[in-house]
């Protein structure tokens, strides 16, 4: 790779760079863990890249903000390698092009470099110092096209590191975790829409560059006086900054590269606009403006040793964990031969957690266990034991089809099961485990009764376009289901587990009850899921005319299956006569509403006519007989659905808001639903209930005035 | 004198606050200096001492009123780095962190008795965060602790009864005309002004009633007319269309409400029940006089004879906030310094969880500091700061380099001899002598493990405990 690298950057004299960017990518490998396969410096010679299936030459110009051309801008490419499970795919970035006068660029990929396709889009960035990187994900029509990279205005990141103590931290390592922008150069609509409703922003990002960039030019180390700048991100950017520093718990910082922004006000919407009763400042990201201190809390070390069995026998090449360890961690702490571990800036608290997680091929189980460290320490001593568990091998499959399918399995122990409160088996919930493309997937359980629980991978998807999951919801077999309780509540279906938490079925697609001993072979267990019915509905209005760019809930079984289609009729999947569903539709822009129960018998297409949706209006009060002015209104539907449909229209909407005098209009209220209005104010959660009744509810198209109603508070 | 506080009290015929003149019977050495920052600051390091002890008396108390005693390990921003740290707690929504900031305010302000004082009205005015809840509120109303704390009680009471963490902690908020709430009243009168048996219970009633519709919106004091009870009321026999501030002035004016705050001064400053009544009713006749300006008390009874007399000195038992602080900034363990908080841990630990209080009534202070819990804490501290496990883990700490520094070269007795006079200004060595034996027998060597055993044993000791 080293050479092909020296030829694309042209010889030798190159040499000495590429070095020094495999070092830089190499110390980046964990930092991309989180979001995306590894970074790191060469291919596996196991894993060649794809080869591009046609040849294909990437051309564009890279500009500035204002139109004009970038000569000698540097263009990077990102290598792809995909995952091999249980091994984490690699990704590593290549010079390729240097801009020439004006601004142009061109490449023809290599064979070896790798594929593009629909559900692989690399992405490429072009830098050049004194001004902001871009970039963008090539898919293939993007390849087909001349690509357009504009960089932006320089605005450095400067911070300041100080300690409790107010002292500087100095060589803290600052490394850029990701960018966000916006694409058409301003943050005004994102930011916006962060002051409107904070939780949006979270993992829907109107426009990510990819988070495998040259980090060498966008990591710094805190001076002499706990200062760094951060240069080439560019004005117009959130940039995530992962903070670490010797001694010292790590930090995140989510960046605002806007001269003189001003973070406060966005930081107080997540009071306004954040969750009921999160506290002042919630648990939501803070923003920063480009110029910020940061205040680093001393570490607290743990150290402790890995054993099993009464013999104590140490447990080596075990994982060891907070949660809290930065993300750029490498390597992570791991136990020694002597089963010793060390790990190092934990931020101090309650709740604090060790996870201990054993070599894969070790039958071990992992382990949570809660540290009670004594207050006034900086370092403290914490042994953990690990129990042993049993290999258990799934397969899914499409029953109808036979073919494997991609998914996950977890385990949940059931009532009875006497090892679930034991120590090294009180962590007893197995979180989903992938399978591979073709279903397999093997899972280590602890003994004792419970429950698998599988399900098809769900991708990222937005809330167009087909639905990821369209297999009916896990039931049980007749055996099974002696064992296991159902209670159905609505069109909830639940179980209890081993802590009586309840299991939501609507998550799952198969489940199987299963009771292994300690010290079992492995054990094979087939999940079959079931596909179900499809029926094909068409929505109209009141005088049978056809509605397109509807909303539509229930279209699935499992959760979240609302859609917004475009057209006026929608597939509705996984039916079946012994669950019959209701299907709900809104189309906010027209103020009409419907629903329509299914039970995959029905001739296609199936009609639902919508009417008119109903609203309220009032003037919210207080309980001191104050207007609770400036808070959001928001509608609770007792439905599950309803409250599905609701909650999706709502997060691509501007929320609801009282004015100044508490006065307030919702409107596009579901007629014929039990409801509830709540009020968030700032911190203050106010609400009305007794609004509906079971039998008494909205009609389609009331305009209910509630004139001043006196709220009740949750103090 | 300070600017802007009247000169301290001087009555003709003063009899029990005559001002303090060096002689040879109470002469202005090591252990007054020592004294004075023991009881009006948290503790000097040996720098300030030699400076206080070559300015005399006078210089030195100016110095301390001017809120400039303090100048080791001073940042020179230190206002600036304690705004940013205190944001910086708010921001992070974690209360250990605004314990850490006030640490880090005794540690290193230049004016320690500001701070003493707001750890005297914290406690005045006990507020915990477990009800409050909230991070900002309680920086607030610390704030105001600080800004008024040395000024006429007026002004440092009218805030404090308004400010919304005291609110939401006394119940006002839902103190209404129709159904009235008596807590604030009542704490207003019991614990902040006139005290137990100076007031009836028909009276906290009454001042309930006057008190009505105030309350907290958007975090902020907020006064309701619609549920103002508006009828006449008698508070301490005195009757009126009252609202609240007619009522702080009534309870302002009372000849009680002086009186407790004299005694509350004195118990900082002169240590518990160790002033006799007549000298306590002379401290109240100065604070009427003032319109109840603390700053000017704080200063009568500083520069006074009955402060420096023999009997005063080393008899008050240290609180823990005096205790741990005054051992850091004693010993000159501030570089590296330690983690502050790790310091608010330890001062729950000793039985001082800053911002929470264990009930209106605060901590009860004097002897109750000590019981085998607290002291088995306050050895363990002594350990863990000796063992410099109170640093950043990445940090060391050297006490040889403390012995060298103060030329005791590498004798454990020497260096035994100067850990008891930096810790409670010892004039002889046999005390530490003592120590020294038990821990070291006949080794004077000042190993760093000698020296870390020394620092424990002698912050452990008795003495070490009184200030």
């Amino acid at each position: 790779m080293t050479k092909q690298c020296v030829r694309r950057l042209g010889g030798k004299r190159d040499l000495r760079r590429v070095a020094r960017w495999v070092t830089t990518c190499v110390c980046a490998t964990a930092l991309i863990q989180q979001v995306g396969p590894a970074l790191t410096a060469e291919p596996s010679d196991a894993a060649p890249p794809v080869a591009a299936a046609d040849e294909i030459t990437l051309r564009g110009r890279v500009l500035l903000p204002d139109g004009k051309p970038v000569p000698g801008a540097d263009v990077y490419w990102v290598q792809v390698e995909p995952a091999q499970p249980p091994a984490q795919g690699k990704r590593w970035w290549e010079k390729r092009a240097v801009t020439d006068d004006e601004g142009r660029f061109q490449w023809t990929l290599a064979d070896t470099d790798a594929k593009i396709g629909p559900a692989n889009r690399p992405p490429i960035f072009a830098c050049k110092a004194g001004l902001g990187l871009d970039g963008m994900n090539i898919g293939r029509e993007e390849a087909k096209s001349e690509l357009t990279l504009r960089l932006a205005e320089e605005v450095p990141i400067r911070g300041r590191l100080t300690d409790t103590e107010g002292r500087p931290v100095t060589g803290a390592k600052i490394v850029v975790l990701g960018v966000q922008t916006a694409s058409d150069g301003s943050l005004d609509g994102l930011l916006e829409k962060w002051k409107r409703n904070p939780q949006s922003m979270q993992g829907r990002p109107e426009r990510m560059l990819s988070m495998v960039f040259p980090f060498d030019r966008f990591a710094a180390e805190s001076d002499r006086e706990g200062r760094f700048t951060i240069s080439g991100l560019g004005a117009e950017r959130v940039v995530a900054l992962s903070i670490t520093a010797a001694g010292y718990a790590p930090e995140q910082k989510r960046v605002v590269t806007r001269a003189g922004f001003d973070a406060d006000q966005y930081n107080q919407s997540l009071v306004a606009n954040g969750p009921a009763r999160m506290g002042p400042l919630g648990r939501l990201p803070r923003l920063a403006p480009p110029e910020f201190d940061q205040v680093m809390e001393s570490e607290l070390v743990l150290r402790g040793t890995v054993f099993t069995g009464p013999d104590r026998r140490p447990v080596a090449m075990a994982l060891v964990d907070t949660g809290n360890s930065p993300q750029n961690m490498s390597p992570r702490p791991m136990t020694d031969a002597t089963g010793r571990f060390e790990v190092r800036g934990v931020r101090r608290g309650p709740n604090l957690t060790l996870f201990v997680t054993p070599p894969q091929d070790s039958n071990l189980l992992m382990r949570a266990q809660r540290c009670d460290v004594p207050p006034g320490q900086t370092e403290a001593e914490v042994d953990v034991e690990l129990k042993e568990g049993v290999f258990v091998d799934c397969h899914l499959f499409d029953q109808a089809t036979g073919r494997g399918i991609e998914g996950g399995v977890r385990f949940v122990p059931l009532p009875g099961n006497r090892f679930a409160d034991q120590p090294g088996y009180d962590n007893p919930i197995i979180s989903y485990r992938p399978t591979d493309d073709d279903g397999h997937v093997r899972l280590k359980v602890g003994p004792g009764l419970g429950v698998l629980l599988a399900q098809k991978r769900i991708t990222e998807r937005g809330i167009e376009g087909q639905p990821d999951n369209t297999y009916r919801q896990a039931s049980f077999s007749k055996d099974d289901s002696e064992r296991v309780p159902i209670t159905v509540n609505g069109e909830r279906r639940t179980f209890t587990s081993y802590s009586g938490a309840l299991v939501f079925l609507a998550s799952h697609n198969a489940a199987k009850v299963i009771d292994l001993t300690i010290g079992a072979d492995h054990a094979k267990f087939d999940l079959a899921f079931d596909p179900g019915k499809i029926v094909t509905i068409a929505i109209e209005d009141e005088q049978g005319r056809s509605v397109s760019d509807a909303w539509v809930a229930g279209v699935t079984e499992s959760m979240q299956n609302t859609l917004r289609i475009t057209e006026s009729t929608c597939t509705v999947y996984a039916l079946g006569a012994d669950r019959p569903r209701r299907i709900r539709v809104l189309h906010p822009a027209r103020h009409l509403a419907g629903s329509l129960v299914l039970t995959g018998d029905e001739p296609a297409p199936a009609t639902v006519r919508l009417a008119a949706t109903a609203s309220i209006a009032g003037r919210a009060l207080d309980p001191d007989g104050e207007p609770v002015a400036d808070a959001t209104v928001r509608i609770g539907y007792g439905d599950q659905t309803v409250s599905d449909l609701d909650r999706s229209v709502s997060m691509v909407q501007a929320p609801v808001k009282t004015d100044a005098d508490g006065r307030f209009l919702v409107e596009n209220v579901v007629p014929g639903e039990r409801l509830t209005l709540s009020f968030v104010q700032g911190d203050s959660f106010f609400y009305l209930d007794g609004l509906t009744t079971k039998e008494r509810q909205l009609d389609a198209g009331q305009k209910l005035e509630l004139g001043d109603v006196a709220l009740k508070q949750n103090r | 004198m300070v600017d802007g506080v009247p000169a301290p009290w001087r009555p003709r015929l003063r009899m029990h606050w005559q001002p303090y003149t060096p002689d040879d019977k109470t002469p202005w050495n090591v252990r007054r200096v020592i004294h004075l920052h023991r009881r009006a600051g948290f503790a000097a390091t040996w720098d300030e001492i030699e400076r206080d002890l070559k300015d005399g008396p006078q210089t030195t108390i100016d110095r301390l009123l001017a809120g400039k005693a303090y100048s080791t390990a001073v940042p020179e921003d230190f206002e600036a780095t304690s705004r940013l740290l205190a944001d910086a707690a708010v921001g992070s929504g974690n209360i250990q962190r605004l314990k850490a900031w006030w640490l880090f305010r005794m540690m290193y302000s230049p004016d320690p008795l500001g701070e003493r004082l707001a750890l005297l009205w914290h406690n005045h005015f006990a507020t915990s965060y477990r009800k409050v809840q909230d991070v900002a509120m309680m920086r607030r109303q610390n704030d105001l602790f600080r800004q008024f704390g040395r000024a006429p009680f007026a002004e440092l009471l009218g805030p404090v009864v308004k400010d919304p963490a005291m609110l939401l902690w006394l119940d006002a908020d839902s103190n209404r005309r129709a159904h009235p709430n008596e807590n604030l009243a009542r704490e207003l009168m019991e614990l902040f002004t006139l005290g137990v048996g100076n007031y009836g219970e028909t009276d906290v009633q009454e001042a309930a009633r006057a008190l009505t519709g105030w309350t907290v919106k958007n975090r902020e004091f907020r006064e309701l007319p619609a549920y103002h009870d508006n009828g006449e009321k008698t508070v301490l026999g005195r009757r009126g269309n009252w609202r609240g501030d007619d009522l702080i002035a009534l309870l302002i004016d009372q000849p009680a409400t002086a009186l407790r705050l004299a005694k509350r001064l004195c118990e900082l400053l002169m240590g518990e029940a160790t002033v006799e009544q007549p000298a306590l009713d002379e401290l109240a006749e100065c604070l009427r006089s003032t319109q109840l300006h603390i700053g000017s008390a704080v200063e009568t009874v500083l520069r006074s004879s009955a402060f420096f007399d023999d009997k005063n000195l080393g008899r008050r038992v240290l609180g823990p906030a005096e205790y741990l602080i005054g051992a850091v900034r004693a010993l000159e363990a501030l570089d590296p310094p330690p983690t502050t908080m790790v310091l608010a841990e330890w001062m729950a630990l000793l039985g001082q969880d800053l911002f929470e209080p264990p009930n209106v009534f605060g901590w009860a202070g004097g002897r109750t500091w000590i019981n085998s819990r607290s002291l088995v804490a306050r050895g363990n501290f002594a350990r863990r700061l000796a063992d410099g496990g109170l640093q950043n883990p990445a940090a060391t700490i050297g006490w040889v380099a403390l012995a060298q520094r103060h030329g005791c070269g590498e004798n454990a007795d020497a260096f035994a001899g100067l850990l008891a006079k930096l810790l409670w200004g010892a004039e002889t060595s046999d005390e530490a002598r003592q120590i020294k034996q038990r821990v070291l027998g006949d080794d004077t060597a000042l190993t760093p493990e000698n020296s870390r055993r020394l620092v424990a044993a002698l912050l452990g000791s008795p003495a070490a405990q009184l200030g």
